[in-house]
């Protein structure tokens, strides 16, 4: 995942966003489109037979390498790979092929830090089991435009973009699987929708994303997984650079998201950095479900919902978070930011902090939620980070220097007697009911982190950027609006407003300056303050408008967002 | 500060924010020229294209990882004049001086069928037809 930074024209929809919120209406939050259970929708057609033919094609004994088993191979066989180094890069073009190695662990294919993908799939219906890929220069195990695929007890070690990656595919698994050192994304859906494909039962570490899905919709499920000491956790998120935005109807479930925020052992580039310390961050993304996960000491916050801005300005919204345990969190449990995020909501989650303050008070799943678009108190921090990344203060790794797993890795299970059966109708054979996640249990003896120091949800250690953004586009508003309200109320009721006003009127302006923070402010100090001439007033109001949006805006293209 | 008063005033920045970026462009933008292709993870965009001799054809990576341009048949391949691929933001162009039809790839991106010589993945076709003579 990258976010872009090009200019786009959304002052319209931010205008109308933000008359919709002044003239919010209390009401019951939305449901997300996907509640947690499958959606019923179709799967294309597969081109790969549903069954094995029974050929088994041996590597090395019949075969010297795995790419000539498999030019040799007819739809459905089996690839049996023995153990050892195989030096190549697959390319998998014949469809309902199963590759299996006969031990995860030793059997290994090797980039050598040349070769651009380990098994490269472009047939429908083809299984990967049991093995091990390191050192390739783009992907481990990579499934491009099919319909069916699964990944099974994989390993994948220093994949330099994604470990384990399925884009333009749909009806796929992912499961038993590890995934580490990818600047990227150590498991990436990417564009599909509908996808039907679940993600179970992996390990992600020491990656950029332990998960990305760029534009990934409809039947994604990232369920009972662990996720752990990346730059950041899970992150479904909306771009330009592939077609189907966007991503919507995403479940995260029964996940262990935990110690996220590494700055030393992952490598990653400005948007990954821009997600840094979550757990959680839905990008972009609309009607997702995250519930039943378990985020512990991740460095920023547990779960994170944003808006994201590239060639377009993609708003999140609709999304539900609920029923997750989250402690530990750098900056805060639970943050949401816009611009333009509308309509998502909190509920029955064991968090104790958020920004802004009170998410589940005021945007609650069950009861009240406001139809309101965030700001920026959140997102001040990506795009701090963003700048942070610009001027290089993202800390680097090369290609292979992330720490290196133990293989040591558990095994497919029934090993060479395995059933043998072809990625076929994958999704709706899978006996997989994501209403039976759990929330993980705490390990025994875990320490939890103190949160960090914070002024108004701005991390205080985050580094110059980060601050900067957040000191001027939550501070300095802040400010206007708590100094400026007692300002004006002191002008109003003990100043001149005694005897220039009347009852009503310093009502009527009490009401405004404390209902409508900031604007309500500036209203006043433009319309209300009649003890101030004309030029004074206008002068204060717009020069001040136009300090703060030249040090905002200057400070955004000093920082390299835009 | 209530959560209330946050969003307002939250709400106020973006909008200040946002007529200071109003204006300025309208998102993804597929040039119609007829001699762009872009390419985006992980397919060329548009991925058939009609040129003439003497053209010239931009191939800017709109994507987010790095990409290349490589005739099937060796007439060209955008690594070698590049160094190496092309990285995000980068556009590597090329004038066709023959007509013909050129199948292309993406060396990162696409995989040979080994028993068929046919490329899938991220290809495209590009036909240059014969100047205005």
């Amino acid at each position: 995942m990258r976010m872009r930074q090009r200019p786009t024209s959304m002052a319209a929809v931010t205008l109308a966003a933000l008359i919709v919120g002044v003239l919010a209406t209390f009401g019951p939050g939305p449901a997300a489109a996907q509640d947690g259970g499958p959606l019923s929708v179709d799967t294309p057609a597969s081109e790969a037979p549903s069954a094995w033919t029974g050929e088994t094609r041996n590597v090395p004994d019949d075969y010297p390498t795995i790419q000539s088993a498999v030019d040799a191979a007819d739809p459905g066989d089996l690839i049996l790979i023995q153990s050892g180094v195989y030096k190549e890069a697959v390319a998998v073009t014949t469809p309902g092929l199963t590759l299996r190695g006969v031990d995860r662990n030793e059997v290994i294919l090797d980039g050598e830090f040349t070769r651009p993908n380990g098994v490269f799939v472009t047939a429908d219906g083809v299984a990967v089991e049991n093995m091990t890929a390191r050192s390739y220069t783009v992907n481990g195990f990579f499934w491009d435009g099919v319909v069916g695929y699964r990944g099974s007890y994989l390993t994948a070690v220093d994949a330099w973009v994604y470990g384990i990656y399925a884009f333009d595919s749909v009806d796929g698994l992912f499961e038993h699987s590890y995934a580490s050192g990818s600047w990227d994304a150590g498991f990436y859906v990417g564009q599909c929708n509908p996808c039907n494909a679940v993600v179970t039962d992996v390990v992600a570490e020491f990656n950029g994303l332990g998960y990305s899905g760029t534009n990934s919709s409809t039947n994604m499920f990232i369920v009972n997984s662990e996720w752990r000491h990346n730059v950041a956790g899970i992150v479904p998120n909306t771009l330009d650079s592939e077609l189907l935005p966007p991503a919507e109807n995403v479940v995260v479930a029964g996940n262990y998201i935990h110690h996220n925020g590494e700055t030393e052992r992952a490598p990653n580039r400005a948007a990954e950095w821009s997600a840094y310390g979550n757990g959680v961050v839905l990008a972009g993304v609309r009607d997702t479900v995250v519930r039943n996960n378990l985020m512990v000491n991740n460095r920023s916050g547990g779960v994170q919902v944003v808006s994201m801005i590239d060639a377009t300005l993609w708003p999140s919204g609709g999304n539900e978070v609920r029923d997750n345990v989250i402690m530990g969190s750098g900056r805060a449990d639970l943050l949401m930011g816009g611009p333009a995020e509308q309509g998502s909501c909190f509920a029955g989650n064991d968090a104790s902090s958020s920004v802004p303050g009170t998410l589940e008070l005021l945007h609650n799943c069950d009861g009240i939620n406001l139809p309101m678009w965030y700001g920026l108190a959140t997102s001040s921090d990506p795009l701090g980070r963003i700048a942070q990344a610009h001027h290089g203060q993202n800390p680097q790794l090369e290609h292979g220097d992330a720490p290196k797993p133990e293989l040591r890795f558990d095994q497919l299970p029934g090993g060479l007697d395995a059933e043998v059966v072809p990625a076929v109708d994958v999704f709706n054979s899978l006996n997989f009911d994501p209403a039976a996640l759990v929330t993980p249990e705490l390990p025994d003896g875990m320490e939890i982190d103190s949160r960090r120091a914070t002024i108004f949800g701005v991390v205080l250690g985050a580094g110059f950027w980060p601050v900067l953004f957040g000191a001027l586009m939550w501070w300095v508003p802040a400010l206007v609006w708590i100094i400026g309200g007692f300002w004006a109320l002191i002008k109003m009721w003990l100043g001149s407003g005694r005897e220039s006003m009347g009852t009503g009127a310093r009502a009527f302006w009490t009401l405004l300056v404390v209902a409508i923070p900031v604007l309500g402010v500036l209203a006043f100090a433009l319309l209300g303050n009649r003890g101030w001439g004309v030029g004074r007033r206008l002068g204060t109001v717009a020069g001040g408008i136009v300090v703060w949006l030249a040090a905002t805006v200057g400070a955004l293209l000093v920082g390299g967002v835009f | 500060m209530s959560g209330l008063a946050k969003t307002c005033a939250a709400a106020l920045s973006a909008l200040f924010l946002a007529f200071a970026l109003s204006g300025c462009g309208d998102g993804v933008v597929i040039d119609d020229s007829g001699l762009v292709m872009g390419m985006f993870d992980n397919r060329y965009r548009p991925d058939v294209l009609t040129v003439t001799v003497g053209d010239t054809v931009e191939f800017p990576n709109e994507g987010n990882v790095d990409h290349n341009v490589i005739d099937v048949d060796g007439t060209f391949d955008s690594r070698i004049e590049r160094g190496g691929d092309h990285k995000p933001d980068e556009t590597w162009a090329y004038t066709f001086t023959e007509p013909g039809t050129f199948n292309i790839y993406c060396s990162l991106h696409a995989v040979k069928n080994n028993n068929t010589g046919e490329w899938t993945g991220m290809v495209a076709t590009i036909t240059v037809e014969p100047g205005g003579q």
